[in-house]
């Protein structure tokens, strides 16, 4: 009975065992770190091309794109897409777009519609106009190519962000801005003996320097919508500015009023010095992440220069470097998470980034020049700072892992003191 | 007696979960046969799969839509999707500024824009109502197409079982060689940059035929990020045909990171 019963279950078994078992692989990392894309020429006789241009720049220097060689593409931008066409070439995103010329109230506006294909589904999956004045054609350019990258990657670009910074004559220093590329460059002040590295308010829209005049420090806001400046702080003892507080109505500064230099919060409405540090020993250069909601700053309290964090409010301080002997001009990522600086290293500045609990110390250069004043872009995935290896201070940029290091300030000038705007 | 009244109670219950067993099985078994079917079908004829982030309703391309109604029941599998074709809904505008100009901005044309957004606004609300719309069409269409497709997978399941796969099945260590070179060849066609994103999981299954060919492609499991499943999909497709397989299989690809 029991055998006839076992007999029958085997039975059953047998004949419904029709599912296959599936096997499971593992891979645990790509075989690229870039998705191959093309970016036709858009189609518009002038416009179509240098924008174009500006796009690929602005997607290949992010590190995450491919770009396909351009004599292999099969389609131009008033073609329709086809992504058999594509296929062949392995590309996996097509960009195209069309520049026309449109007057709105006599005015002469160029309207780019762009295109985003995803070749294996065969779907568009980006469709925009930008409409803008003829004389930004950069700028439209840059925000097209911060949608393309917010659209496929999910993260906020920094194409349309902004370098200030430091330009040196024979006797004379300048403050400048230019597009985060190197592009469009700005001269916004007229020059004064000394001027040190510039801050942005956080819209964007000011920066805040010091200068010297007649051996006194101050500290000039200047509006760079209509370049007028408002002397916020000026006395005898060094004001050094350094990062806007979150909310723009603060910053933070470090003077030297009270004999050894301190840092304190600089109230840009009322004028009022609230200090965080209160010691014998050197604190400058602060450098705040919005974020963290915490301050980054160089301290010599155990005899030679070291990074340093403190609260927001200057209450929790500690010590970030404990490797190098000297270690300096700080600055925070905008989310917190890093920490670049400049340390001597073999008897050079050189870039080092460090997370903020001290630990997975990195260093991006090892170039024979001086390399210093790293600043993060707002996205953290890059930093520009000031080399020597020119043979002249000039402003150079990096990606966060060291790669693509490149000349961004204008050629055969002296170029110092670089800050990335936020927007 | 007690013992025999026993065993014959653990063989009842053994015959009784074993039937349980047996017709679950048959049932997932046809189940899955089923849906890959339809998910096949639909995979390659529905743009929407491939839906990026920030990629609003809007601006993904709605699925073909055929007029002609006997065409809504004979899909073929092979139709690629014809872009041209389809009805646009109108792109979205983006004006742009200087933030720092050095000239400054006619009250005029900041009141045409106003209008302009307004418009927009009305449009997109417009548009919305015409997706859901077309949402309900396709999913209408799928389901008739299931329907068609039901009775050629009822046939397809018993031809295969009157005529085995070919190939005898793989041993242990011809299915590691196999498996490792599948792995091989699909991370290869894997690319994906370093975005600063951790913990990134995205399983992809299909069947591979003896040829190596690579059908019934499904995402398992999401990475709930849209571009990473879309990417590891890719590997895929772009890897077919893999090797050629010792017999028919199954695989699934855990795409982590």
């Amino acid at each position: 009975m029991i055998k006839k019963i076992l007999a029958i279950i085997i039975a059953l078994i047998s004949i419904s065992s029709v599912v296959e078992a599936r096997v499971y692989i593992d891979i645990t990392s790509p075989g690229a770190r870039q998705i191959p894309i093309a970016v036709v020429d858009f189609e518009g006789a002038e416009y179509g091309k240098q924008i174009a241009d500006i796009i690929r720049s602005d997607l290949e220097y992010s590190g995450f794109f491919k770009l396909l060689e351009q004599s292999s593409y099969v389609e131009r931008s008033n073609e329709s897409f086809d992504a058999e066409n594509w296929r062949p070439l392995t590309v996996d995103l097509v960009i195209k777009g069309s520049v026309e010329v449109v007057y709105s109230n006599l005015e002469k506006l160029i309207k780019v519609n762009i295109s985003v294909f995803d070749v294996f589904s065969s779907t568009r999956i980006l469709n925009k106009n930008f409409i803008a004045k003829e004389n930004i054609l950069r700028l439209i350019s840059h925000k097209i190519s911060n949608a393309v990258y917010e659209n496929i990657t999910g993260l906020t670009g920094v194409f349309d962000t902004k370098i200030a910074f430091v330009v040196e004559d024979a006797n004379r220093k300048f403050i400048y801005i230019m597009d985060w590329d190197g592009e469009r460059v700005r001269r916004v002040t007229d020059g004064d003996n000394i001027v040190l590295r510039p801050h942005w308010s956080p819209d964007g829209l000011k920066l805040a320097y010091t200068f010297e005049r007649l051996k006194r420090w101050g500290i000039n806001l200047i509006d760079l919508r209509t370049l007028n400046s408002d002397t916020l702080l000026i006395s005898q003892s060094s004001n050094i500015v350094g990062d806007f507080m979150s909310n723009g109505e603060e910053l933070l500064i470090s003077s030297s009023k009270r004999g050894s230099s301190d840092i304190y919060k600089l109230n840009i409405a009322t004028r009022y010095l609230t200090p965080l540090t209160d010691s014998n020993n050197i604190e400058i250069s602060p450098s705040m992440s919005s974020v963290a909601k915490e301050i980054v700053y160089v301290s010599d309290q155990d005899s030679t220069p070291q990074i340093y964090i403190m609260g927001a409010d200057g209450n929790n301080k500690r010590r970030v470097t404990f490797s190098g002997t000297y270690n300096t001009s700080p600055n925070f990522s905008y989310s917190g998470e890093k920490i670049v600086f400049s340390s001597i290293i073999d008897g050079r500045h050189q870039i080092v980034t460090i997370n903020k609990d001290g630990t997975g110390m990195t260093q991006l250069t090892s170039n024979g020049g001086n390399n210093e004043e790293p600043f993060f872009s707002p996205d953290g995935r890059f930093i520009v700072f000031t080399s020597d290896r020119l043979g002249y201070k000039a402003l150079f940029i990096t990606r966060i892992d060291g790669s693509g290091q490149k000349v961004l300030s204008p050629n055969k000038v002296r170029a110092l003191g670089p800050s990335w705007s936020l927007k | 007696m007690k013992e025999n009244g026993l065993n014959i109670a653990v063989a009842v219950s053994l015959l009784f979960h074993s039937i349980i067993v047996i017709v679950f099985n048959i049932a997932i078994k046809r189940n899955v046969q089923y849906l890959d079917t339809v998910t096949y079908t639909v995979d390659i004829i529905t743009p929407s799969v491939m839906s990026y982030p920030k990629a609003k309703e809007s601006e993904i391309m709605p699925a073909p839509i055929v007029k002609e109604p006997e065409q809504k029941i004979i899909q073929p599998i092979e139709t690629k999707p014809e872009i041209k074709k389809i009805v646009q809904p109108k792109p979205e505008v983006e004006k742009i500024e200087d933030k720092i100009p050095f000239d400054a901005i006619s009250p005029s044309e900041r009141i045409s824009e106003l209008k302009e957004s307004l418009k927009r606004k009305n449009k997109r609300s417009a548009e919305l109502d015409e997706s859901t719309k077309i949402d309900k069409i396709q999913k209408i269409r799928s389901l008739a197409s299931i329907r068609t497709n039901k009775s050629a997978t009822e046939t397809d399941l018993i031809k295969q079982s009157d005529n085995p796969p070919s190939g005898a099945p793989m041993t242990a260590e011809q299915g590691d060689r196999y498996y490792e070179k599948v792995r091989d060849y699909v991370m290869g066609f894997w690319s994906y940059p370093d975005l600063g994103k951790k913990s990134m999981l995205t399983i992809i299954t299909f069947a591979v035929d003896i040829n190596g060919n690579i059908s019934k492609i499904k995402i398992e499991k999401s990475s709930g990020d849209s571009l990473y499943d879309a990417q590891a999909k890719q590997a895929v497709l772009k890897s077919n045909p893999l090797p050629k397989p010792p017999s028919e299989v199954e695989i699934g690809i855990r795409f982590g990171q």
